[in-house]
């Protein structure tokens, strides 16, 4: 039964580890964790058909998913960002593929990118074309795409980006070269990467949407499933930061004396060994994550009444 | 002045007679007594010798009343002993006998006593005269003003005189005093006796005196020393009748009414309420059938319709004009009006025909509507009709139909009227009294309530019945059999006959007479032509209805016989007279029906229907017990706030004016009195606020500081409001940012057009029409008047809308065209609220009484903000810097990209003009250019095609250009004629010989050129020698053009999978087939090429140096012409 229900023990660990989690949490932590994906999945998986209902059709179409986060900028820009790339392995694959025959099309494509890769990347990412972008006000749209100006969403995304580099950086400054490869190859873990099947089976997929999302869709879930365990984790991380902290206090304010009789010895085992994150306080990162904004309540706070509020989106 | 009250704190009983006897002869009291208690006085003021001692024994209530029934006997028609009573008033009995027989015979003793004998209530009427005087004097002293009233102080000085030199002397005997003042009782008793009434009264006495006698000098003593004082109870008409109802209604006001008899009220007025919507229904019932009657009588009617109008007369009349007639009557003096005018005008007042008119029916119509106004008076005479309203139900009473067998109600009488029973006023006053008779006949205890009541309502129709014309109802067939008798002698006594009016008749008998005569004359005179022109249309009516009535009969003509001016005068005197005891009887039944007090008796009857109708007002501000928020507010009226003041005003004088009463009354005008009611003044709860201070302003001065305020902007000019749109910050971006919008949306808008334009053949107009965009007007302010310093800023809707104008264009910058007034209304209304709770969050804050408040404003805003959803006051920065500064960058951005876009789409046809226009290519599509130069600079208005096209701008519609792209296109080709035209051109074929001739760098690709034409001519060429012939010998070829060889099939690819499709598979095996030479030449190529099969075939047509692959590249194309994609297979083959 455990088994069955829970597929991505694995994935979630090494997930984990890469958002600054160094040990190997227990099975109950990983299987909360799955269990709180698997109903953002749904969640997402529902309202984003909802988005698609409204606009008449029945699949489910990037857009619809990415509609669901949009106002978090840095996310939507690092998700084109992962798409464009996406698309670039994809092409390099098929170029992999039909490259002994020598297509000349692709062989052309090809040679412009090697030559710039950034302009490459560029050209991608403009195919994702967002609705409500300001452009989609018109019903005429420029033919040649070339939107050279760097955007302002885009540096803030950039700035996210590079907070997050910054701590990735951080966590792997200490390691050592085996580990190292260990952190890139954990990055490398994801939901849906060569197993979409088995991804769709355990959202249940079928009995959710009508038509078959299409593949971009499962890589946009993928990515976001694997943003949604990272914010857990560095969410529950903060908790147990804070947590020991108290602890600490509470223990100083305890015995402050035993604490300084004691005398380290060079045998002595490390000082506190550290735990791994307990479901306790993965719980307590989803409810901070899952508390409701300000902004999301403003216009009720003289009204009284019961505030509705979805689950929100991590 | 206060000294003056000693008189009641000594009770010095002299000074009091002395008053009381002034007063009395002044006939104050009649304002305050009943009839009896009048009485009572009478005979001790009567008594000129022991007066005094009389009155001092009445006052300290030593006297014993013994009232002697002496009418007891009168009753049931004895009309001697009534003409004994009203000795002098001989004609009134007479017309009491002739005209009102039934009432007089039906005069059941009703004037039931109301004081007992004895010395109980003899005590009463003491107490009673003692507040009179008391009364009296409290009014005399604590009059503010004493200017006027000196006839009032004269009475008192009377008293005072005496009473200081009761003071003053002492030693002057009382006795001294007393002859003065017999004396002047007897002056006053002697002016008493001029007096009509006063003459009336004597001669009661005179009647008296037998029994009375005895009582003279030596009074009689009761067991406890009580002077008996024997009072004979006499019915007559007292001076009561010279009494000013307004008089009475005056002294409301020096009671305070409480509201203990509303409820009562009330409740008889909702009954009589109900009880007219049931007639309503009746009526309603009843309708249908007068319909038809009316077109019945329809033709009658227009025949006889002079005839009617001059028949009327005032006796019906006198009753709806009973206020007119009396002004009338008291201002004749100053009319100068002869009565036979007079009458004429009030004939023409009077009202037109009523329901009652009757062609057929002589003198109905005049009977039916004195009849009906009867009942309706007695209807609403509340205080006592309610019982006698409807009939007696079982339940009320079981054993009524044993008792009584004839019942009768007001409402019965109504349907009578309605249904035309009645034929002559005998018959309806038969029924009246019918009522109250029963009434009296069933409840045979005195004690019983309803006798009360059918005792007053008995007394009211008395009153009432004599107004009514005594007319007999007459078929008119017989009326003019009648006429043509007698129309030379005298006029026929018809309705006109008994003509009244109300007062004064008696004043000028003679005249009236006279009066009656001539008016009757001319009546009779005028009846007669029309009668006989009408005659036909009569008898028709008469047919019909003798059809209608036939079950009843006519009743025989009552004054068909020939009467003389005796008659006539006779009926104007006892319609006087009876307009006199009706009169009076008003005033007996007023003051008999009140069991102590003639004021409030007076007062709840007067009042009745303005009190009901104050409660009914009243009820209304309460529901369940509770304030009923749901009601009118009580509000001071302006109106009624005068008739307080008024009132006020004029109870000084009135007062004043009470003691003139008798020779002034005339002059006190309707105090208090407005339209019939008295003026309540415990019911007018607004009108006796003060007013406030602040007057307030009115309209006019309102007016005029607007003015004001007007001629100031106008000398100053206009300013913008606070709400006006600033140009400058934020607000230019957006409107510039919505303009950009607007400008983007055209371009589209070309685009689209010109795509329809390629794709279809012909675009119909509409399509064409560009979309009207209305550029943003941020000119636009609130009205000037709103604008003006006098009116509310903060107006809850002004501010509505100019935040739903803010609203808008914010939905706008967001990239709607235009929105739905519904979806901006709820938007602003989200907007409103949430501001609604940021202030209130920061009121809140500031109003706190924790510890918060010593935060500083910055930090209150701050959290503010954050608890509405603002993280940081950075977000808003953020928010303006992405959504509006960003957006114009991005929008003039595409702006740009779909403008070039439009350029090139246009290319053809701008090239043409470009110079003319330069970059301005837009300009020259739409012709915007036109706008700048001027009105129809195309024409295209003279040529009235904007009517036809249903363009109103000056712009070419894009249709009309449409045939011009195409013409400028063709235009410009052939002109212009640039490659196409080369490529036209015949060019010669150059021969190997002429290779030499040319440029030298091109010779040695003319070489190549020309070895290969020959390779390929000589493959043309069947067998090898002829090949190898050919190549020796021709020297002299032309040159073969690239295009001239057959084409080259590029080398198939394969689809990524590596598998060949099964559509090239069909393709091969329906079109291949290999012939034998082919397998040689193959060979025979592989050999030439040595093995040049393999060679790389992606660099085939521009390398013309490898001849020899370049062979080999020919024949296997040759070869495999269509089967390209077996090509490897054959190579391996071949290999």
């Amino acid at each position: 039964m455990n088994s069955d229900k829970y597929k991505y023990r694995v994935e979630i660990q090494q997930m984990m580890f890469v958002s600054g989690e160094p040990l190997d949490p227990p099975v109950e932590t990983t299987s909360l964790i799955e269990d709180i994906v698997r109903s953002q999945v749904i969640e997402i998986l529902i309202q984003s058909s909802k988005t698609a209902h409204s606009r008449g059709t029945k699949s489910i179409a990037p857009e619809d998913v990415i509609f669901l986060i949009r106002n978090d900028k840095a996310k939507v820009n690092r998700l084109r960002t992962y798409l464009s790339w996406k698309d670039v392995r994809k092409n390099a694959k098929d170029q992999e593929a039909g490259g002994v025959e020598g297509a000349d099309l692709i062989e052309d494509s090809l040679n412009t990118s090697s030559k710039n890769p950034n302009d490459l990347t560029k050209m991608k990412k403009s195919k994702i074309r967002l609705p409500w972008e300001l452009q989609f006000m018109f019903s005429e749209q420029p033919l040649e795409d070339d939107n050279e100006e760097l955007d302002e969403s885009e540096r803030e995304a950039t700035v996210a980006s590079l907070k997050r580099l910054k701590a990735a950086d951080d966590r792997t400054r200490n390691m050592t070269r085996d580990e190292y490869v260990h952190w890139s190859d954990c990055r490398q873990a994801s939901f849906t990467f060569r197993k979409a099947r088995r991804f769709r089976d355990w959202a249940g997929f079928a009995s959710l949407t009508d038509g078959k999302p299409s593949d971009d869709v499962v890589d946009i879930l993928g990515f976001l499933t694997f943003e949604i365990v990272c914010s857990l984790t560095e969410e529950a991380l903060i908790v147990k930061k804070e947590e020991e902290s108290l602890a600490k206090n509470n223990k100083q304010t305890n015995n402050e004396s035993t604490l300084q009789k004691k005398r380290k010895n060079l045998f002595d085992g490390p000082d506190e060994a550290s735990k791994p994150l307990t479901p306790q306080q993965i719980i307590e990162a989803w409810r901070r994550l899952q508390k409701v904004q300000h902004k999301n309540k403003a216009l009720r706070n003289f009204g009284g009444g019961r505030l509705l509020s979805q689950t929100s989106l991590i | 002045m206060k000294d003056r009250l000693k008189i009641f704190q000594t009770d010095d009983v002299d000074s009091l007679y002395s008053m009381a006897k002034t007063l009395w002869e002044k006939k104050v009291f009649n304002y305050y007594l009943t009839n009896q208690q009048l009485l009572v006085l009478e005979q001790i003021f009567k008594d000129t010798i022991d007066q005094r001692e009389l009155f001092k024994a009445f006052i300290n209530s030593k006297i014993f009343l013994n009232f002697i029934e002496k009418d007891s006997r009168i009753p049931n028609g004895k009309t001697a002993n009534i003409s004994n009573n009203d000795t002098k008033d001989t004609p009134s009995s007479i017309a009491k006998k002739v005209d009102t027989q039934i009432s007089v015979s039906n005069d059941i003793n009703y004037n039931e006593p109301t004081i007992n004998n004895g010395v109980e209530s003899a005590r009463q009427l003491a107490l009673k005269l003692r507040y009179i005087l008391w009364d009296k004097a409290i009014d005399y002293y604590y009059d503010n003003d004493n200017d006027e009233n000196i006839h009032e102080y004269q009475i008192f000085d009377n008293t005072y005189d005496l009473k200081e030199t009761d003071n003053k002397s002492l030693e002057v005997p009382i006795i001294g005093s007393k002859p003065r003042k017999i004396d002047e009782d007897d002056d006053y008793d002697d002016d008493e006796d001029d007096d009509d009434d006063g003459q009336e009264i004597i001669s009661q006495q005179s009647t008296e005196n037998d029994n009375n006698t005895e009582h003279r000098g030596s009074f009689h003593y009761d067991d406890q020393e009580n002077i008996i004082l024997d009072v004979p109870i006499v019915y007559n008409e007292t001076d009561v009748t010279q009494l000013e109802n307004r008089l009475l209604v005056d002294n409301f006001s020096k009671i305070y009414h409480n509201f203990e008899n509303d409820k009562e009220t009330l409740i008889k007025r909702q009954k009589l309420e109900e009880n007219d919507k049931l007639l309503a229904n009746d009526n309603a019932n009843d309708n249908a059938n007068d319909n038809a009657n009316d077109s019945r009588n329809f033709d009658g009617k227009a025949s006889n319709r002079i005839k009617e109008s001059l028949s009327m007369n005032l006796g019906a009349a006198n009753l709806s004009l009973k206020h007119l007639l009396r002004s009338i009557d008291e201002n004749k003096e100053k009319l100068h009006l002869g009565e036979n005018e007079l009458r004429q005008l009030i004939m023409d007042v009077r009202k037109n025909r009523s329901k009652w008119a009757s062609d057929d029916k002589i003198g109905q119509e005049e009977l039916y509507e004195a009849c009906e106004k009867v009942v309706m008076e007695l209807r609403g005479y509340t205080e006592h009709s309610t019982a006698f309203l409807n009939k007696v139900s079982k339940r009320e009473a079981p054993n009524y139909n044993q008792i009584i067998k004839k019942p009768m109600d007001l409402n019965t009488i109504l349907k009578k009227l309605k249904s035309f029973q009645y034929k002559s006023k005998t018959e309806f006053v038969d029924d009246v009294m019918l009522i109250w008779k029963n009434c009296l006949t069933y409840n045979s205890d005195p004690r019983h309530f309803l006798r009360a009541h059918a005792i007053a309502m008995q007394k009211k129709s008395l009153t009432l019945l004599p107004l009514i014309p005594d007319i007999t109802i007459k078929d008119r067939s017989e009326v003019e059999a009648a006429f043509k008798e007698e129309e030379s002698t005298t006029p026929a006594p018809t309705g006109g006959g008994k003509s009244t009016s109300m007062k004064g008749r008696k004043r000028t008998r003679n005249g009236e007479t006279i009066i009656n005569n001539t008016a009757l004359d001319t009546n009779t005179s005028d009846v007669s032509t029309p009668l006989s022109e009408g005659n036909t249309g009569a008898s028709n009516a008469n047919m019909q209805d003798g059809a209608r009535n036939n079950s009843t009969l006519y009743p025989p003509t009552y004054s068909s016989t020939p009467s003389n001016l005796n008659n006539t005068k006779q009926n104007a005197t006892e319609t006087a007279e009876l307009e006199d005891e009706g009169d009076s009887n008003e005033y007996l039944n007023v003051e008999d029906n009140d069991k102590d007090d003639l004021e409030i008796q007076t007062y709840k009857n007067l009042t009745a229907k303005s009190r009901a109708d104050f409660c009914i007002k009243r009820s209304t501000l309460f529901k369940d017990n509770e304030l009923n928020p749901e009601s009118d507010a009580i509000l001071r009226d302006s109106k009624k706030m005068l008739k307080f003041e008024n009132y006020l005003n004029n109870y000084n004088k009135a007062k004043r004016q009470f003691f003139n009463a008798a020779d002034e009354s005339k002059n006190v005008d309707n105090n208090g009195i407005d339209n019939g009611s008295p003026y309540l003044i415990e019911y007018d709860v607004s009108g006796g606020i003060p007013s406030i201070g602040y007057k307030g302003k009115d309209d006019e001065e309102l007016n005029r500081e607007e003015y004001k305020l007007v001629d100031e902007v106008l000398r100053n000019g206009l300013k913008p409001s606070q709400f006006a749109p600033i140009d400058g910050g934020l607000n230019r971006v957006i409107n510039n940012n919505i303009g950009m919008m607007q400008d983007v949306r055209k371009l589209c808008f070309k685009i689209s057009i010109i795509r329809q334009m390629q794709q279809q053949q012909y675009v119909h107009h509409t399509q064409m029409k560009p979309p009207e965009i209305e550029k943003i007007d941020d000119g636009i302010d609130i009205d000037p008047v709103s604008r003006l310093g006098n009116h509310d800023k903060l107006d809850k809707n002004l501010i509505y809308c100019v935040l739903k104008k803010r609203v808008a264009k914010i939905a706008m910058q967001n990239g709607f065209e235009s929105s739905e007034p519904f979806a901006i209304n709820t938007l602003t209304q989200v907007t409103g609220e949430y501001m609604n709770n940021l202030a209130r969050t920061i009121k809140t804050h500031l109003e706190t009484p924790s510890a918060n408040r010593e935060q500083k404003h910055k930090n209150i805003l701050r959290i503010s903000l954050l608890q509405n959803g603002i993280m940081k006051p950075d977000e808003l920065h953020s928010y303006v810097h992405e959504n509006v500064l960003r957006q114009s960058i991005k929008l003039k951005d595409l702006k740009h990209k779909l403008s070039n876009f439009l350029k090139t789409l246009l290319r053809p046809a701008i090239e043409m003009n470009e110079k003319n226009f330069g970059d301005n290519s837009e300009q020259f599509l739409s012709g915007d250019f036109s706008n700048e130069i001027g009105d129809d600079f195309f024409g295209f208005k003279e040529l009235g095609l904007d009517k036809e096209l249903g363009i109103l701008g000056d712009t070419i519609p894009l249709h009309l250009l449409q045939s011009r792209f195409s013409a400028d296109n063709n235009l410009d080709e052939s002109k212009k004629a640039k490659r196409e035209d080369f490529e036209n051109g015949s060019l010669t074929k150059i021969n190997e010989a002429d290779i030499g001739k040319e440029i030298g760098l091109i010779q040695q690709f003319l070489k190549d050129q020309a070895q290969k034409t020959k390779l390929f001519n000589a493959k043309q060429l069947k067998s090898k020698r002829e090949i190898n012939e050919y190549l020796a010998e021709t020297h002299s070829f032309a040159i073969l053009e690239d295009e001239d060889y057959p084409k080259k099939q590029s080398r198939p690819k394969l689809p990524p999978t590596g598998k060949i499709t099964p559509t090239n598979r069909k393709k091969i095996t329906l079109s291949t087939f290999f012939l034998p030479e082919d397998n040689d030449e193959e060979a025979n190529s592989l050999q030439i090429n040595g093995g040049g099969g393999l060679l790389d075939d992606d660099d085939d047509d521009t390398d013309k140096n490898k001849l020899e692959s370049d062979g080999y590249d020919y024949g296997r194309d040759d070869d495999l012409f269509s089967a390209s994609a077996l090509t490897p297979i054959v190579e391996v083959n071949g290999q």
